[in-house]
Order: structure tokens, then C-alpha cells, then sequence
């Protein structure tokens, strides 16, 4: 038996061991996976022309350039030299997969995907490069598990979108784990998009770590999936860095949503940001936990954790816990979170005017959801992510379709510094 | 034809308690009426009732437009008709912005697209002449505007939805002297170049100095107890509510 093999042997016990929640404090609140129809083992299939078709029939009418095109039907790669796919076969995989930041032990889910994967994508921005790369994962009757291990080298900016899409007649599952290795001085934007059909259970998982004076930010978009599972660990580990995750959370019918986020500063003077934004209908479900961590040795350093909630309907729940942890002194931490129904007010005066229940509560949530929205550089996928928003309400909580792009009701407020790398070290003074 | 807003026998409740109690009004297209009454003689719930407000609760009687009761309408159905209120506390709504707003809004009166040159024009052209700062044009709706620009913004969202009959809801409480003096010159304005009815609801005398209302309608207790002109007014200052009560 290969090494690999013994790895993945040992992986899928571990997942069928592991309890669903480790952290105590959410014992009684996730949600649980069903996988059994799920995690039977799929082999790669070498036929490029579904992903083509689904990218034709989905989402070409977009016009994003994407760099990256991948599903288990094969990959189709743009000429681009940062962007590489380690298959099984290939030698380097295994030892790519020992080094992973996320242990499997940690989570049922990570060893869950550790026991499945057979594709890992590795991005490798050079020093002082700067790259926009757009990766598009395709799901068709096929569940998807993959790895994607992102290093930034010293100095190095990115932008980068990962978008999902589904088309499938069975159950699966999207399951994508993110490595981010942030050296010092790089900055990065990263826009993660669920928008998957009721096919698709969602399982994401992220791990990030910011060297000095880097400066990263996810931005994670949960609308698409029957259920969403997320982890994610984003850690200020360089002295002066700076990390910022964004959430926007938007649920219909019976979606169940679990999404638990960590920030953590570690190194001296940093700063570690959450917003999360939720809004829910019909009878769905989320728990919303965002957990900020100050550890020993953070002198200085600031962490806010902001929860925000809306219930369309009174037959959705949502259980917000945010949660800080801080052992060291010296430090500034806040933590917050709000939660209720439409505003009846807010909606008569809308209605008052002529505007009708629907797009009134449409107008409601883009506000809400506005400063998280403001707060992505790229107005591209900015205009993706308000357009997602609008169809979900005008359409009473479908999901699954990527609209045509619709500004009719996007106007963002509180814009961000036109340029996310102004401030940068290399451009200060030009 | 001239709209007809009419209100026959109206019982309403908020929160099970009785607030109006067998009222009476008529307003056509192009009157010029004013409510007076003291505080809690249920002024405000007369105009979110005639909206459809969820809190207000309708028992008996009748609200009519042109003779076809409105109760079963939704409220963005009523002003759909050409019916417009002036809020006396206008909402803030993060994140929604003035025009995003003013766009829908206009969207769903013309049930069609509109053209945002022209209906940016007419803003900055009202903007100006309501001396309101065209900062709010940027900012979210009711957002960090100060109390008398959210008047003034309602009276701007007035003569861009150019309605058949108005309702305003104390559109001079907290405007300095000069600024009820500018928000009454521009709802005459408005009036006139729309042909709309008006009914205004005040406590005070000030801003009718610059209205001239053809009808003066004394509010107690949930009905109108005494009708007049604009003598009735003056009669008003001087010797208040005590009379009615």
C-alpha cells in the first residue's frame, strides 16, 4: 500500500470517528452532514467538454476571465505561470498533502476531504508580483473535492476570485480547502462565492496566515447548497499584520448554514476584522459563530468580531455566538451582534412610496448587506454578489442560478480607498 | 377628473385602543385642507390609516377614492392611486441610497423604466430650491440628515412623485423660521404645478401664514369637531384647544 493510500485509509477513519464540533462552546449549535450518499469514491474523468458546456450554459454570459476552469471532468488552464495542478499520479502530491496546514484530526470534514481529494491547485505569486487570478469550479453529477494551496511571496499583491457552480441530477458535494500563506508585505483579496443548487452540500474550510505587515481578506458569500458547512482559521501571525474577513450569508427554503470563523492575532500590533452578515427566509436555518482569538505575545494588537442578523420571515432561525478569547494584556477587542425582523417601518415608508413588499424588502437587505458589500475592492464581483442578492429575493429564495448582472438597486456606500494597495510599502510616496 | 379621498365613519384602533372614533373628511384634487388638534387627538394615525399602516387596525367605516374603497389595497397599492404622505418622523434606512430610493420609487409609480437625466435635473433643480445641500443626493436614505432636511426631503420625494392628493404630517415640527417659511413656498409650488389636493397636519399656525388653506379641520378625541376657514385659524391661536376638549 502506497503512503498516499495509508494517508487516505487513515483519514476516512479519522472522519467517521471524529465528533461533528469540537469547540464546547458549540456543542448544541451546527448542523450535521449527511455524507453517506456522498463519500463513495469517484475517479477523475477525462472529458473537458462538460465543463466547457456548463461554463457555456451557466455563466459565460458573465464575461469573466477566468484563468482556471476545474471540476472532476478535467481542468482547462489559461496560459498562466502561477497557476499549477498536482493530480494523485503525480509524485509531489502526497508530500503537498503531508505538509497541509489544516491536520485532520482537527476536523471531520478537513479528513473528510483529506481521505477524497485527488486534485490540489497550488498558486505560487512570485516576490513583488502582482496578479488577479479567476478560478471557476464546476460541479456536474460529480462531488468535488479539492485543495487549493495559495503562497504569496515577499512583497507580492492578489486578487483572487473563486467561484463554484453546479449542475447535477444526484446528491454531491463541493468540498474546497483553502491554504493561504501571506509572507511579509504581500496583500491579497479573496472573494470565495457559493451560489450551488439544492444538489450540492457545501463544505468549506480555509486556513490563512499573514506574515509581517501582510495585509489579507476573505471574503466568503454563502448563498447557494441545501446545507454549508464552514471552518475557517485566518491568523495574524507576522508582527503588523492585518487580516479582515467579510461574510455575507443568505439563506432560503430549508438551507441550513454552520459557518464558524476564527481570527486570531498572534504577532505583536496586529489587527484581526469579522463582519458577518446575515439574512434568512422561508424555514432556514444558520448558526453564525465568529470566534476572535488574542493569544500570549499579541501586545497591542485589536480584534473586532461584528454579527449582524435579518429574518425575512419569522419561520427562519438564526443563532448568533460571537465569542472572544484573549490572553494577553494591552490589547483592544470588541465583539457585537444584532439580530431582527424587517424593520415594519422601514418597509411602510418604502411601500408609501409606491414601491412594492418585494423589492422594498430587496432595497432593506442591500442596505444591510452594504457594508460588507462596500467593503470588496473589486466592483466586478461586487456587481456578482448584489445581483445573486436581488435574484434570490425577486425569485422568492431560488438559488442555484448565476444571473445576468443587474445594478439596479446597487449603489455601495462607505467605499473603500480606490486603490486596496495604496497604502502599500512599495507605492507609499509615488 | 379630479381625484376624491374621502373618509366615512372611520373607527381605527392601535394596539386594541380606540384612537379614531367616527370620523368624517372629504378632500378633492386641488383643495387645500388643514387638520389642527392637540397632541394624541390621533392626527398621525388618521394618515397612516388612510396607507394602510399594519399597526392601525380598521373596525368599522370606510376609506374611498373616487367612491372604490381602498382598505383591501396594500399600502404601495394606494400610492399607486396618487396618494402621497409626508412622514412627520421619516425613517433611516441604512444602506438604501436618496436616489437608488427615488429611482424605485418612480420605477414602480410609472410601472416602467425612468429616465435618470431628466429625473436628476428635477432633483438638483428641487434640491436647490428647497436649499437642501446636494450632499444627501449621496447619502443613504434619512441617514445623518439633520431634522429639517428630512422635511425637505420630503417635500423633494413630493414634486418628483407629483401626487393627485398629499398628505403631510407636520411637515414644519423642528424647522427653524426661515426653513418654514422656504418649505411652505415650495408646497405651494409643488401644489400648483401638479394640481394636487392637499391636506396638511399641524399643531401650529406658523407655516398656514404661507398656505392659505381653503379648509380647517379641528381634530378631538379621534373625530373632527368643528370646521371652518382659515378664520378658524386665528380663532385657534387665540384661544387654543381647550373649547373642543
Amino acid at each position: 500500500m502506497s503512503e498516499y493510500q495509508t494517508f487516505a485509509n487513515e483519514a476516512l477513519e479519522l472522519y467517521k470517528s471524529l465528533p461533528e464540533e469540537t469547540n464546547s462552546i458549540y456543542k448544541r449549535r451546527h448542523i450535521v452532514l449527511d455524507l453517506s450518499l456522498l463519500d463513495e469514491k469517484s475517479e477523475l474523468i477525462d472529458d473537458k467538454s462538460v465543463i466547457e458546456r456548463v461554463y457555456t450554459e451557466s455563466i459565460a454570459h458573465l464575461n469573466i476571465p477566468f484563468d482556471m476552469i476545474i471540476g472532476r471532468h478535467g481542468a482547462i488552464i489559461k496560459d498562466n505561470p502561477y497557476i499549477k495542478i498536482i493530480n494523485k499520479s503525480d509524485e509531489e502530491f502526497y508530500s503537498i498533502l503531508k505538509k497541509s496546514m489544516h491536520d485532520k484530526r482537527e476536523d471531520k470534514y478537513v479528513a473528510f476531504t483529506h481521505a477524497h481529494v485527488d486534485q490540489i491547485i497550488t498558486i505560487n505569486i512570485p516576490e513583488d508580483t502582482v496578479a488577479s487570478l479567476n478560478l471557476l469550479f464546476v460541479n456536474v453529477n460529480e462531488s468535488l473535492p479539492i485543495i487549493v494551496y495559495t503562497k504569496l511571496g515577499k512583497g507580492a499583491n492578489l486578487k483572487m476570485l473563486q467561484l463554484s457552480v453546479s449542475k447535477s441530477k444526484k446528491n454531491i458535494f463541493t468540498s474546497i480547502i483553502n491554504e493561504f500563506d501571506a509572507l511579509a508585505y504581500s496583500k491579497a483579496e479573496v472573494n470565495v462565492i457559493y451560489p450551488q443548487d439544492e444538489r450540492v452540500t457545501i463544505i468549506n474550510n480555509s486556513k490563512a496566515d499573514a506574515g509581517i505587515n501582510a495585509d489579507i481578506k476573505f471574503n466568503y458569500i454563502y448563498i447557494g447548497g441545501n446545507a454549508v458547512r464552514s471552518r475557517n482559521y485566518i491568523n495574524a501571525v507576522g508582527n503588523g499584520s492585518s487580516i479582515n474577513a467579510n461574510e455575507i450569508i443568505f439563506g432560503s427554503k430549508s438551507q441550513k448554514m454552520d459557518i464558524n470563523t476564527y481570527i486570531i492575532n498572534t504577532g505583536r500590533e496586529t489587527t484581526a476584522k469579522l463582519d458577518s452578515k446575515v439574512a434568512l427566509m422561508h424555514d432556514s436555518i444558520c448558526f453564525i459563530k465568529g470566534f476572535a482569538k488574542i493569544v500570549n505575545g499579541a501586545k497591542e494588537s485589536r480584534s473586532f468580531v461584528e454579527e449582524g442578523g435579518v429574518l425575512i420571515d419569522r419561520t427562519a432561525r438564526i443563532d448568533s455566538i460571537p465569542s472572544v478569547s484573549i490572553d494577553e494584556n494591552a490589547v483592544k477587542a470588541t465583539h457585537s451582534s444584532a439580530t431582527g425582523p424587517i424593520d415594519d417601518e422601514s418597509l411602510f415608508y418604502l411601500t408609501s412610496r409606491g414601491i412594492d413588499k418585494v423589492r422594498a424588502q430587496q432595497l432593506i437587505l442591500s442596505g444591510f448587506f452594504s457594508p460588507v458589500i462596500s467593503n470588496i475592492f473589486d466592483d466586478n464581483v461586487k456587481s456578482i454578489i448584489s445581483s445573486m442578492i436581488n435574484d434570490k429575493m425577486k425569485n422568492n429564495g431560488r438559488y442555484g442560478v448565476i444571473p445576468r448582472i443587474d445594478t439596479t438597486d446597487i449603489i455601495w456606500f462607505s467605499k473603500p480607498s480606490a486603490d486596496l494597495f495604496e497604502r502599500h510599502y512599495k507605492y507609499r510616496g509615488n | 377628473m379630479n381625484m376624491l379621498l374621502e373618509i366615512r365613519d372611520l373607527h381605527a384602533e392601535i394596539d386594541g385602543k380606540e384612537v379614531i372614533n367616527g370620523l368624517n373628511l372629504k378632500i378633492k384634487q386641488g383643495e387645500l385642507h388643514v387638520i389642527m388638534g392637540p397632541n394624541g387627538s390621533g392626527k398621525t394615525t388618521l394618515a397612516k390609516a388612510i396607507f394602510g399602516h399594519p399597526a392601525v387596525t380598521i373596525k368599522s367605516g370606510d376609506i374611498l377614492v373616487d367612491n372604490k374603497s381602498i382598505l383591501d389595497l396594500s399600502t404601495d397599492q394606494r400610492a399607486a392611486l396618487g396618494l402621497f404622505l409626508g412622514f412627520q418622523h421619516p425613517v433611516e434606512i441604512e444602506g438604501v441610497g436618496f436616489i437608488n430610493f427615488l429611482r424605485a420609487s418612480k420605477e414602480s409609480l410609472n410601472k416602467g423604466t425612468v429616465d435618470m437625466k431628466n429625473m436628476m435635473v428635477e432633483i438638483k433643480k428641487n434640491a436647490e430650491d428647497l436649499k437642501i445641500g446636494e450632499g444627501i443626493i449621496g447619502r443613504p436614505l434619512n441617514k445623518g440628515f439633520s431634522g429639517g432636511e428630512k422635511k425637505k426631503a420630503e417635500i423633494l420625494q413630493m414634486a418628483i412623485q407629483k401626487p393627485k392628493i398629499a398628505i403631510l404630517d407636520e411637515p414644519d415640527s423642528g424647522l427653524d423660521i426661515d426653513a418654514i417659511r422656504v418649505v411652505a413656498t415650495n408646497i405651494n409650488r409643488i401644489v400648483k404645478e401638479s394640481n394636487s389636493g392637499l391636506l396638511v397636519i399641524t399643531h401650529y399656525s406658523r407655516i398656514l401664514e404661507y398656505m392659505k388653506p381653503e379648509f380647517v379641520h379641528v381634530m378631538v378625541k379621534g373625530k373632527i369637531v368643528e370646521e371652518g376657514n382659515s378664520d378658524m385659524v386665528k380663532k385657534l391661536e387665540e384661544k387654543g384647544y381647550v373649547n373642543f376638549e
